[in-house]
């Protein structure tokens, strides 16, 4: 074994390049994966290295839940769940309620955390509030006093260096909550895992307005013994929720087992298959190269005495050398990048914990690196000694690869139709089919694996009627076809899997398009003010300077006896497949015919007639009108109100300006015939996308309180997606399909120099380059949009018929193909290839025919 | 009529004078057989006359065209020289007759008729049955004739030949340079480098080369 590993270690310092090449693409998928993973450790932080932060030196934080009776809990959180209790309305818990709960000789120290509003120059801004007293020694640890005091009176707080940034300045006198409380800023404090957190600190009873009337309440809790789990079991069942020092240090062992994920797991094990086959494939043909380039190396051995399973030994410990040294170097390569970077990512508002190296992980990662060289040195090795003059040009039966593909594809269909067949009909099998269909296909693409080398074979033949330029490359491919088919492979892989994605997932959103009912027309935006009608005026004033030209058209609300606004919406009529409004479509406009033509986007004679005589004109062709009347919900939209508010009114149907586009516009004043509540103006609309929306929200949000909405249809967040799966599918495809082009071009130096003697110029040189890469990429890229497509297609209907929310296989399903992408895939990035492969690349010399001697 | 002529060429490697002074004719129908130790500059004064490479000083030309002037040197081997080497010889993912089509397709003759053309000297050469076979199909000897038949298709009259028995036996050996007898005999010119002096009986003018310079040029029944 020693010499063995002498004999590669000899080789790769000798085939440097090459070398370098294949431990790059080992390394490089294993130091992302190790700075990911040493990364997200550092950044997060858990309950154990937090435990510091949220309870100080106390021994629990104890909170009771809002109403008495058991509760269970997380061991690990200290938020608590009734059980069996249903919407009981609160009762508060007072102090000495909890207090006499907990084990005598304890100690509690009140600490609530939530958020609260503070009036800033800039308008509102809701900050993280904490409210507890920093200076007693029991919260030692929690957070650093960085300038200032800490607060010691009522009226006093201490905020955190981001909270500066937003304008504050030490002792300021500052509003805080809806009520406007004066609060003076007396220190500068700094949370020790959240650098960047927006926090503002007081003694209690300042900030949050909830634990005044005995809601939750909270306590740090210092206790004789530790607050063990049995213990913490024992409070829950009288109400009370308990994060315990001793629980966190030694959790118990249900905590690991809750949140388990099958379909997540079973997700990501597919993707690190994934990785590693790419890997695999991508490195592949580098061996078999490497092992052409040897043979005569190998040949001088085995006329030492070394047998077929000697050679073979050689060949592998290459894969294990370069395996093992590259992905070594790339995992420490990713620690180090990680633990040096995480502080700077950190910056940009993540939390930060104390650097940490999940070793276990980082080291399953090498192994896997180590792994996938061996695996790529496989082929290889298998071909040493079987390499015979009248094998090359064959291709065994394609037995193995149809087996897969049959398989994989009678396990999608088994899948999609696995409620019908089996009578599964649970949402648990339905949230796995997605990753079923996935896993099946996974399949199909090792079936398609298996079958390259004989594609290959079968395109090499069928290449005699191209012409010169493109029947030479096609030939060489399909000669040489381990190193062919390997890296065609990776690209039908890759091709494969971007071609399901886009076709699932765009057929998926087309899906939710069709479902989505627009509450506005297109680029209409409403101003909206949030407290009525107290601030509205200089809102209006605000949006009016700020939008000039715009054409605002005044919209009413609804305002109850305490001046909330009331908002109202049509009662839904379907239970399955019902259209979904998005932003404020549920929340009908009022107002008089100027409002309407700007709903409608045109005039219409008859509905504005209807409007004024105090009917509803309703667009949404899926609201059911009952004997030309319609029943409304009022709503208040910050909290539940006691009474609901119902509202009945004649109501016609009218033609919207978008056919999209549902909701209705209510007559104000029939509004507030029917039911009781004032009506006055406190919103705008218009048709105007700002240019910069947020900007425009916080100019309106500082003159008083108000939301800006802009009605800009279904949002499409796959569009940026798809570029950015476009851009790592090209890194693949272009990266398998020059390496192996580069390869080639390594094995064609003799043929180049017989080429070049009959007559071959430079054009021929990269025609042939180019047609080697073209033919590599668009080989892999066709075979990859088959099995894309096919599995696209399942994981539409998957996607689908859980949109539908059905057990049943929908009958038609919304089956989008991107085109654009599709083509960019399978005929772009070949060209692409063959275009980079022919223009860069070494002018040939012409070749001697043996060198002047 | 004379198809290859060398005026006082000399190449020079560094300070490797690898020939000097050569003046060379080589006439249609004629087989000139070049001899000489290793290192005598056989091999560079076959490069020199096929434009693979150009010469420090002195003149060559292929059918009375100076190469000096030849702008496209590549277009020159397709139309004019035919190459034979001693192996690595052929193209290996192309059958034997796409190895002999390609000079014809390189200059842009339509594949139809390249390889009805290159059928026909596949038949001159005795390969016609042997047309679809690949390089590693054949044996040695037709692999040689195969690249003779690639370096006659076409119009091409000068046939360089470099150790094209080399690697071959006797037998085979002898059956290549008939072939090469036989194009001469039919109008070709061609130029042989060889070590082996029952090859060189063949020709019908043997060279003797020796540090890059001719020490003795004779007719064939001088070199018996």
């Amino acid at each position: 074994m020693r010499a063995v590993l002498r004999l590669a270690w000899r080789d790769i310092r000798r085939a440097k390049g090459r070398s370098a090449l294949i431990m790059a693409m080992i390394g490089l998928p294993v130091l992302v994966v190790s700075a990911l993973l040493t990364g997200y450790a550092t950044v997060l932080v858990s309950p154990r290295e937090g435990v510091e932060t949220s309870m100080g030196r106390a021994d629990a934080i104890v909170r009771p839940s809002s109403v008495h009776g058991p509760v269970e809990q997380h061991p690990l959180s200290a938020m608590a769940f009734h059980l069996g209790l249903g919407n009981q309305p609160p009762e508060p818990w007072r102090p000495e309620e909890v207090a006499a709960l907990l084990p005598p000789g304890h100690r509690a120290l009140p600490y609530q955390v939530g958020t609260a509003e503070v009036r800033l120059p800039g308008g509102f801004e809701t900050l993280d509030a904490v409210e507890v007293d920093l200076r007693d020694p029991l919260t030692d640890g929690m957070r650093t006093l960085v300038e200032g005091r800490l607060p010691a009176a009522a009226g006093e707080v201490a905020v955190t260096e981001a909270v500066l940034d937003l304008g504050v300045r030490l002792g300021d006198t500052v509003p805080v909550t809806r009520h406007a409380r004066p609060a003076t800023v007396v220190g500068v404090v700094e949370h020790p895992q959240r650098p960047t957190a927006d926090e503002i600190v007081s003694l209690p009873g300042l900030l949050l307005l909830r634990p005044q009337k005995g809601e939750d309440l909270g306590f740090l809790v210092d206790t004789p013994a530790p607050v063990t789990w049995p213990e913490v079991q024992r409070l829950n069942r009288s109400g009370l929720g308990v994060l315990s020092r001793a629980v966190i240090m030694d959790p118990p062992d249900e905590t690991s087992r809750s949140g388990y994920a099958p379909g997540y797991a079973l997700g990501s094990a597919l993707a690190v298959f994934m990785v590693v086959l790419e890997v695999v494939l991508l490195a592949g043909p580098a061996f078999t190269v490497g092992l052409r380039r040897r043979r005569d190396e190998l040949a001088t051995i085995a006329a030492q005495g070394a047998s077929k399973r000697h050679l073979r030994m050689i060949v592998l410990a290459d894969g294990l050398l370069l395996g093992g040294l590259g992905a070594i170097a790339g995992g420490l390569l990713g620690v180090v990048l990680a633990l040096v970077g995480t502080p700077f990512v950190a910056r940009l508002g993540t939390p930060l914990g104390p650097p940490e190296v999940p070793w276990a992980q980082v080291l399953a990662v090498v192994a896997l690196g180590l792994v996938s060289g061996v695996c790529a040195a496989i082929a290889p090795a298998v071909q040493v000694g079987r390499e015979s003059r009248s094998a090359r040009r064959k291709a065994g039966k394609p037995v193995l690869g149809v087996v897969l593909i049959g398989l994989g594809l009678a396990a999608t269909v088994l899948i999609l139709q696995g409620d019908a067949i089996f009578g599964f009909g649970s949402w648990e099998w339905r949230a796995l089919t997605d990753v079923l269909v996935v896993a099946a296909s996974v399949v199909v693409v090792l079936g398609v694996i298996a079958l390259m080398p004989w594609l290959v074979v079968r395109s090499g033949r069928a290449a005699r009627r191209l012409p010169m330029v493109l029947r030479l490359p096609v030939r060489d491919a399909s000669r040489h076809r381990v190193r062919t088919a390997s890296a065609a492979a990776a690209v039908m892989a890759v091709t494969a899997a971007a071609l399901a994605f886009a076709i699932g997932y765009q057929s998926n959103h087309r899906g939710n398009l069709a479902n989505y009912r627009a509450g506005a027309p297109l680029g209409m935006m409403m101003v909206n003010g949030q407290h009525g009608v107290t601030t509205w005026e200089r809102v209006r004033a605000e949006a009016e300077a700020r939008l000039p030209g715009v054409g605002l058209v005044p919209g009413m609300v609804a305002l109850d006896a305490e001046d909330r606004v009331i908002t109202f919406s049509m009662p839904r009529t379907c239970s399955a497949g019902c259209k979904s409004y998005g932003w404020h479509g549920e929340e009908l406009p009022m107002g008089d015919a100027a409002l309407l033509r700007l709903f409608q986007g045109r005039d219409d004679p008859a509905a504005a007639a209807a409007l004024s005589e105090g009917k509803a004109v309703i667009f949404d062709s899926g609201v059911i009108i009952d004997n030309g009347t319609i029943t409304l919900n009022g709503y208040y939209r910050y909290d539940a109100i006691p009474d609901p508010v119902r509202v009945t009114l004649p109501a016609v149907r009218a033609t919207a300006a978008d056919p999209a586009q549902g909701g209705a516009v209510l007559p104000a004043a029939a509004v507030a015939a029917a039911s009781g509540l004032k009506v006055a103006e406190a919103r705008l609309y218009g048709m105007h996308v700002p240019a910069d929306e947020l900007r425009l929200e916080r100019d309106l949000m500082a003159a008083g309180s108000a939301d800006l909405f802009v009605e800009h249809g279904y949002p499409d967040p796959m569009a940026g997606q798809l570029w950015i799966l476009f851009g790592s599918s090209l890194v693949v495809v272009l990266g398998g399909t020059l390496i192996a082009t580069r390869l080639a071009a390594a094995d064609w130096r003799q043929e180049q120099a017989t080429m070049a003697a009959i007559g071959a110029g430079a054009g021929t040189h990269r025609g042939m380059l180019a047609g080697q890469a073209g033919f590599i990429a668009l080989l892999g890229s066709v075979a990859g949009m088959f099995v894309g497509g096919v599995a696209g297609a399942a994981l539409a209907i998957s996607l689908t018929a859980k949109r539908s929310g059905s057990f049943e296989l929908p009958e038609t399903t919304t089956f989008v193909v991107p085109w654009g992408f599709t083509v960019a895939m399978v005929l772009g990035l070949p060209l692409l290839a063959a275009l980079i492969a022919g223009v860069f690349t070494r002018r040939p010399r012409p070749a001697l025919t043996r060198r002047a001697t | 009529m004379t198809l290859l002529t060398l005026e006082s060429v000399s190449r020079t490697y560094g300070e490797v004078k690898a020939l000097d002074g050569v003046d060379l004719t080589v006439a249609a129908g004629e087989l000139v057989a070049v001899m000489g130790p290793s290192g005598s500059g056989k091999s560079t004064l076959l490069n020199l006359a096929g434009g693979l490479d150009r010469p420090s000083s002195g003149t060559v030309a292929v059918a009375g065209e100076d190469l000096a002037r030849v702008r496209d040197l590549a277009a020159l081997r397709r139309r004019s020289v035919g190459y034979v080497f001693q192996e690595l010889n052929l193209i290996h993912s192309l059958t034997a007759v796409e190895n002999v089509m390609l000079p014809r397709e390189l200059d842009g003759v339509a594949a139809r008729q390249a390889r009805q053309e290159a059928l026909a000297v596949l038949d001159e050469v005795g390969l016609r049955e042997q047309a679809e076979a690949f390089p590693d199909e054949l044996s040695g000897g037709q692999r040689q004739r195969v690249a003779i038949a690639r370096a006659l298709v076409g119009e091409r009259r000068l046939v360089l030949a470099d150790e094209p028995t080399g690697a071959l036996d006797t037998a085979t050996g002898d059956e290549i340079l008939t072939l090469l007898r036989a194009r001469a005999d039919a109008g070709a010119a061609v130029l042989l480098v060889t070590h082996e002096p029952r090859y060189a009986a063949w020709a019908d003018r043997v060279i003797f080369l020796r540090d890059g310079r001719i020490v003795d040029a004779s007719l064939l029944e001088s070199a018996r």
